[in-house]
């Protein structure tokens, strides 16, 4: 335990004292941000006043605007923190990359410590840093909003966002690990983060609404993790907003906007539950796991 | 004298490539032991597989007291590896460096603590303590590699070409940091490395050449056996053909060089009854003993 404590910490320190890797990391939730801000983030609302306009009724418009504006907000925020919680344990894992590559790895196996120790270390050190920068971001955002003059998740939300934040960094974590295995070079692994860091925002629907894409993608996205981790966050987080927003709005027009906007995932006309996405998750997890255990068996060896 | 590291028949393959091919040798508790050869001539497979990284394919070795290969974790306590790259983090500092390290070996932190005090004490890295690592120099961030290396007080040092790249300074610095340990802790020293003047002062080496061990002995012995003195005579002027025709009755073959004549001998004292016998037509002479240059090149030349 204690070598798995220092080594876990050996790994953190390396990440965050390199200033620019923490920024890298980060780098693909900044772009989303800003995006959002600029130009996509108007759009959204614009949808959802367009709704409260044609099936609302009897509201004021700048009610309704404030509460479509912060519906958007935590949509947001709910797909910057699954867009995070890839980028920066793909960051954190790189380290095992740059240890093979550095001959690093070499001095910890001449050590009396197990090479599982070695491994877990690597994930354990990403799930912590994904989780504390996430929450960090999760807290910020909603200060932000509270700023705005918006409202605060209740403290049972914040749970099941934390619970939810936690699922989503263990599962990437591993998932980054099992990459890192088979990645020989350094500038292989940057090349990796680049794509990643690209295609994260599009995997999860973050940039464009999962109901804007073609019928052929969204069926891709749907047998992929991302989509469902992102999904089960804007449950967690838009719950209370959806309602305030969609108050009197009729449910069948509601459920097509969760649907459109990738807060519910529906499967063969039947929405999927949040059990069953976290079902798919773990399972998601433990294909990886074993995918590892076999892989790493071949790779263990500095052969 | 008590042998800490035995090595029998040890071979190791990479597919079709057999880079250590059945080796033999031993190591003495306390010395100082000298592994040489050609860059690709199978030291650092050798190292790996004695520190445990490599698994063998066939032959043993007893490394303080414990079996290669099953009693592995009793052999990583008892040795200290440093590689010819360096393996600290950049970009924290050497205190955080070292903790890390040695918290691989030691779980009680006092005892950690004291043991990373003795350390930095004789490789003299007090004052570098909170330094960034990457910021260090050459010659300190070894000494920081080395101190690693000896953080849990291993019986057994390995090092990897611990003074390659290094300025002539630097190289001083880390060699008598190895000095020190071998003097204050009786410490066993593993060596590899390209500069013969560092091989020279081993106790023992082993000269590898693809994958084999082709040579062992003291310094002394390979010296006798593999460099011989040359023995350089000045002719006075003019008295150059008598010279010659002297040295061509006695049967003795000699070679021009640049102003001299020069002459190859099998021990430095046979170059007494030479001198003796052209003691008339020299002006100056000079007795050149060999050196591991020689002997390295002799051996793997051939």
């Amino acid at each position: 335990m204690n070598q798995l404590f220092h080594l876990t910490k050996r790994n953190i320190l390396v990440y965050i004292k390199d200033k620019s890797a923490v920024f890298f990391s980060m780098l693909s939730m900044m772009i989303v941000l800003m995006l959002m801000f600029f130009f996509l983030g108007d759009m959204n609302v614009n949808y959802v006043t367009e709704l409260q306009e044609l099936y609302g009724g009897a509201r004021d418009s700048a009610t309704d605007l404030k509460n479509a504006d912060m519906l958007v907000q935590y949509w947001t925020l709910a797909g910057l923190m699954v867009v995070n919680s890839m980028t920066v344990t793909l960051t954190v894992v790189g380290t095992l990359v740059t240890d093979r590559v550095g001959n690093k790895l070499k001095s910890f196996y001449t050590a009396p410590v197990s090479r599982l120790t070695v491994a877990l270390s690597y994930i354990l050190s990403a799930i912590i840093v994904g989780f504390v920068l996430c929450t960090l971001v999760f807290v910020l955002y909603m200060g932000f909003i509270w700023c705005m003059g918006g409202e605060v998740l209740t403290l049972p939300t914040i749970g099941k966002v934390l619970v939810g934040t936690l699922v989503n960094v263990i599962l990437f974590s591993v998932l980054m690990y099992l990459l890192a295995l088979f990645v020989k070079s350094s500038s292989a692994w940057g090349g990796l983060a680049t794509i990643v860091g690209t295609f994260v925002g599009f995997l999860g629907a973050v940039y464009i609404p999962v109901g804007s894409l073609p019928e052929g993608v969204t069926g891709v996205l749907k047998c992929l993790p991302i989509l469902h981790a992102a999904s089960i966050m804007r449950k967690f987080m838009c719950m209370d907003a959806l309602e305030q927003a969609f108050a009197g709005v009729p449910e069948e027009v509601v459920k097509v906007y969760r649907e459109v906007m990738g807060i519910d995932i529906v499967m063969q006309d039947t929405v999927l539950s949040t059990e069953v996405q976290l079902l798919f998750l773990a399972g998601c997890g433990i294909i990886v796991l074993i995918a590892i255990a076999l892989a790493g068996r071949k790779h263990s060896s500095l052969e | 004298m008590q042998e800490i590291i035995k090595v029998t028949h040890l071979t190791k393959k990479f597919k079709e490539i057999t880079a250590v091919n059945d080796i033999s040798f031993s190591v003495e508790k306390g010395e100082l032991f000298g592994f040489l050869g050609e860059n690709g001539a199978g030291k650092t497979t050798t190292i790996n597989m004695l520190c445990t990284l490599l698994k063998v394919t066939s032959g043993e070795a007893v490394i303080a007291g414990s079996r290669l290969g099953k009693e592995d974790n009793q052999i990583k306590r008892s040795i200290g590896v440093v590689y010819q790259d360096n393996c600290l983090d950049e970009i924290l500092t050497v205190k955080q460096n070292l903790v890390s390290r040695g918290a691989l070996y030691e779980g009680n932190r006092q005892k950690q603590m004291e043991n990373l005090e003795k350390v930095c004490e004789i490789l003299e890295l007090k004052d570098l303590m909170n330094r960034r690592y990457g910021k260090l120099s050459g010659g300190q961030k070894r000494r920081c590699e080395i101190a690693r290396a000896l953080l849990h007080t291993p019986e057994i040092l390995f090092l990897d070409e611990p003074t390659t790249g290094l300025d002539p300074a630097s190289r001083q610095s880390v060699w008598e940091s190895i000095h020190r340990l071998r003097k204050e802790l009786g410490m066993t020293v593993f060596l590899t490395t390209h500069y013969m003047e560092e091989a020279a002062k081993a106790n023992h080496i082993g000269i590898m050449q693809k994958g084999r061990l082709v040579q062992y002995g003291t310094p002394f012995e390979l010296k006798e056996q593999f460099a011989r003195d040359k023995l350089l005579l000045v002719p006075e002027a003019g008295k150059e053909e008598q010279l010659q025709r002297l040295l061509l009755e006695r049967g003795i073959k000699s070679k021009r060089k640049d102003a001299g004549l020069r002459i190859y001998l099998s021990s430095t004292m046979e170059a007494l009854p030479v001198l003796e016998l052209v003691k008339e037509c020299i002006t100056g002479f000079e007795v050149i003993q060999g050196t591991m240059d020689d002997v390295f090149l002799n051996i793997t030349r051939e």
